[in-house]
């Protein structure tokens, strides 16, 4: 019985006497528990075991969501419980230890050193909650914390994210002359619509073929491309949009600077092998025309390099400001 | 097949990019393509995700069923994506700090037993050998000594036991001691020189440094310890290889304790030659009681009176002293004799060999004490030791590395490696992580104006 419902999935019962256990060995490997006990953290732990786990393998075992409960960060979370309940001493600690993060993720989403300290004060006063929960305490964004990451690490995300807010909220309001010009530009003919632009070609049939080959080629590239999995499409935007290195793009891959290499090696080995099928039997191509189209299409990709490099230019210094 | 990195791909995947920024930068017109590699629409995208998933996703932490879910979301949301990135090159520079940062060497906090087992590390033992082999046949002749007769042994001490050159005031001093010391010892004086050289042999080489440390020493005759312990040199070098080391000295690390034979002399009736020092192996302590009585031994002086002699303890200890040491006059002498054959006759015919004995034990122990001396100075770190890192000058002081513009007076901030507060740091200064990871250990750096105390 108990081993039929491991492979249905766990009991409603079953899930709660896992994660009670879990949570309280959670509290045994806590190096200060805080006062708290296991069934205090039973709810956060399931709520994140219902999160994480089951919402992605409904089927998960005991021993998958006891794994999971297990590689929680204890003292983290404890630590976070403890500001919600009202203990002042977690506070302390808390702002103690996690100051010099905030104010340094601050500092990196922030133009100006006053902006990064506004923002970090703003990380306070978010964290602490203006607003107080059914039992009175106050209600921040502490208790959004699962404790399956590291504290540091969710604190640099919530500076990140109000960074991104508040950017987003000031662009709208200020029109830069750098946004003038790009108002010209977006009259102009847009890359989809207009056709790759290409140097001027005395054959302007040989040209509108050419175009009309990129536009086919590309049209066959977003189609591979968005069939790739999504790692792979995570790494090629890592690696090519936001112009990530290889060794950036794979700690945030999870994967050495080797590996994310290799993989991307293997992806345009792929991309190409599919684009090519599509192009020959779509589009009747031979494997002589698929391999010019690649060589105009790359070649024209720096063409209009000199066009984008004005725009790239005011592009950087706005993700500046972004940043 | 292309080329293993396809350029033509690579350059198209680019541009690719660059028209994206472009398209984002004039505010986007309908772009298909864009739209294709986009990926799914804001809409069906869902919400960005929470902070927490992003943290999650960035450092690894999410089961692989979900993770799938999330980087589907990133590879389309540009704004969480930027976010997962920042959180994640932030936490990848904290885990390649601590898997760089090299492994703090703490000889300090190493414990009791990782220093024996240090003591017997091969490296020791390749030096130690030849000692401990000298040892062991110093101790088999001891043994072989003790055994016979000798009725002599009195005076070819008495001959044997040498006053401390002019070079060495220190060796004089310890002549001194032994000589008060063995006043009071009235065993028989071949075999205590036997014995006594044999124990040279097997004694620490370090004499040198002990013959300095003993100027200071007092009289052999105010201290009463002297008496008793200069006494069972057998047992002492039987137990420990001996080490000719003034009682006073008993308190100092075995390293540091020194021995310096006197040099051979046609020495007078109450001049008594020191004992060559035996061989003793580098990394066997001596126990306290039998080294007690060994160094006593060794440094009794030649010239006390018989107030050492009626100190004498044990029939052991006197044997000891007489061995080891000079008489102190004539009287003691007489005391000695009487004692010694009270207790054991000397065979006086022992007396060329146990000369020729000790000669050899002495020769060999000199030979044990230069090799000794060599790995003592590859041992020995008296200097300061200094290392440059990050454009900056640091020096050791015991398991820390001290930026040389430290002032111990100026305030001082402490992190600990690992800790938020120096991820933080490092991520702000990169370049105290890379000092701190060149140093390792516990480091401390001035940087800016302010002090950082790093510690592991």
């Amino acid at each position: 019985m108990g081993h039929q419902s491991l492979e249905m999935g766990l009991t409603a019962a079953e899930l709660g006497r896992t994660v009670r256990d879990g949570a309280a060995r959670l509290i045994a490997r806590a190096t200060d528990p805080r006062g708290l006990d296991a069934d205090v953290l039973s709810p956060r732990v399931r709520a994140v075991v219902e999160k994480y786990v089951l919402r992605d393998d409904p089927e998960a075992g005991a021993g998958a969501v006891a794994k999971f409960a297990d590689a929680l960060r204890a003292d983290d979370l404890c630590l976070v419980v403890a500001c919600e309940r009202g203990d002042a001493r977690a506070w302390d600690d808390l702002i103690n230890s996690f100051h010099a993060t905030v104010q340094s993720a601050a500092r990196g989403a922030s133009a100006s050193e006053d902006a990064a300290e506004e923002l970090a004060q703003s990380i306070w006063a978010e964290l602490h909650g203006l607003r107080a929960n059914a039992a009175g305490q106050a209600a921040g964004k502490l208790a959004y914390y699962s404790g399956c990451g590291s504290l540091g690490g969710w604190l640099r995300a919530v500076v990140g994210q109000l960074a991104v807010d508040r950017h987003r909220k000031t662009s709208r309001l200020v029109q830069t002359e750098e946004d003038a010009d790009f108002d010209r530009i977006a009259h102009e003919p847009a890359p989809g619509e207009g056709g790759f632009q290409v140097a001027s070609s005395p054959d302007p049939e040989a040209a509108l073929a050419q175009t009309e080959a990129t536009r086919a080629l590309h049209g066959a590239l977003a189609r591979v491309f968005g069939e790739l999995p999504a790692e792979d499409r995570l790494l090629v935007k890592l690696y090519y949009f936001d112009g990530l290195r290889l060794r950036e793009a794979g700690a945030v891959l999870g994967v050495h600077e080797a590996t994310a290499s290799r993989r991307l090696t293997r992806l345009h080995a792929e991309l190409r092998e599919r684009v090519e099928q599509i192009l020959t039997k779509e589009f009747g191509w031979t494997k002589e025309e698929c391999h010019r189209a690649f060589a105009a299409s790359a070649e024209h990709a720096d063409v209009d390099l000199s066009r984008l490099l004005a725009v790239e230019t005011s592009a950087e210094q706005r993700e500046e400001l972004y940043e | 097949m292309k080329s293993e990195f396809d350029t033509e791909m690579d350059a198209l995947l680019r541009g690719r990019a660059r028209r994206d920024d472009a398209w984002r930068a004039t505010g986007g017109g309908r772009d298909p393509l864009r739209d294709a590699l986009a990926g799914a629409s804001a809409a069906e995208r869902g919400a960005h995700l929470d902070a927490d998933e992003l943290a999650a996703f960035a450092e690894h932490a999410l089961p692989d069923a979900s993770r799938a879910r999330y980087a589907a979301h990133l590879a389309d949301c540009d704004e969480c994506r930027r976010v997962a990135t920042q959180v994640a090159l932030a936490a990848g520079v904290a885990v390649a700090r601590e898997e760089r940062a090299p492994v703090a060497v703490q000889p300090s906090v190493a414990s009791w037993r990782e220093r024996v087992a240090a003591l017997f590390a091969p490296r020791v033992w390749r030096y130690a050998m030849p000692v401990v082999a000298l040892l062991g046949v110093g101790v088999v002749a001891l043994i072989l000594l003790k055994s016979v007769p000798r009725p002599g042994a009195a005076d070819m001490a008495q001959q044997n036991m040498e006053p401390a050159s002019a070079g060495a005031n220190g060796v004089a001093k310890q002549d001194e001691n032994h000589a008060t010391t063995v006043a009071g010892q009235p065993a028989p004086q071949t075999p205590a020189t036997e014995v006594s050289t044999t124990r040279e042999a097997a004694s620490d080489s370090r004499n040198a440094q002990a013959a300095a440390e003993t100027r200071n020493v007092p009289a052999a005759t105010d201290d009463p310890k002297q008496a008793q312990a200069g006494s069972d040199v057998a047992n002492a070098v039987a137990g420990a290889g001996a080490q000719s080391v003034p009682a006073q000295r008993q308190q100092q690390p075995i390293e540091q304790q020194q021995y310096v034979p006197p040099p051979a002399t046609s020495a007078a009736p109450t001049q008594m030659a020191m004992p060559t020092p035996v061989p003793t192996p580098m990394p066997v302590p001596p126990p306290v009681s039998d080294a007690d009585e060994v160094k006593v031994a060794k440094e009794a002086p030649k010239d006390k009176t018989a107030e050492s002699e009626d100190r004498a303890g044990t029939r052991a200890s006197r044997r000891a002293g007489e061995r080891g040491t000079g008489s102190g006059g004539s009287g003691a002498t007489e005391e000695r004799t009487a004692n010694r054959t009270a207790l054991r006759p000397e065979p006086a015919t022992e007396t060329p060999g146990a000369k020729a004995e000790a000669k050899r034990a002495r020769q060999k122990s000199e030979a044990a004490r230069d090799e000794e001396k060599k790995s003592d100075a590859a041992l020995a770190k008296p200097s300061v030791e200094t290392r440059s890192a990050g454009g900056r000058k640091f020096r050791r002081e015991g398991n820390a590395w001290i930026d040389t513009a430290y002032n111990s007076s100026q305030a001082t901030a402490n992190v600990r490696r690992n800790s938020e507060q120096y991820r933080a740091l490092v991520a702000d200064e990169p370049e105290i992580g890379r000092i701190a990871d060149a140093l390792g250990g516990e480091v401390v750096v001035v940087w800016k104006g302010r002090a950082y105390r790093i510690k592991p």
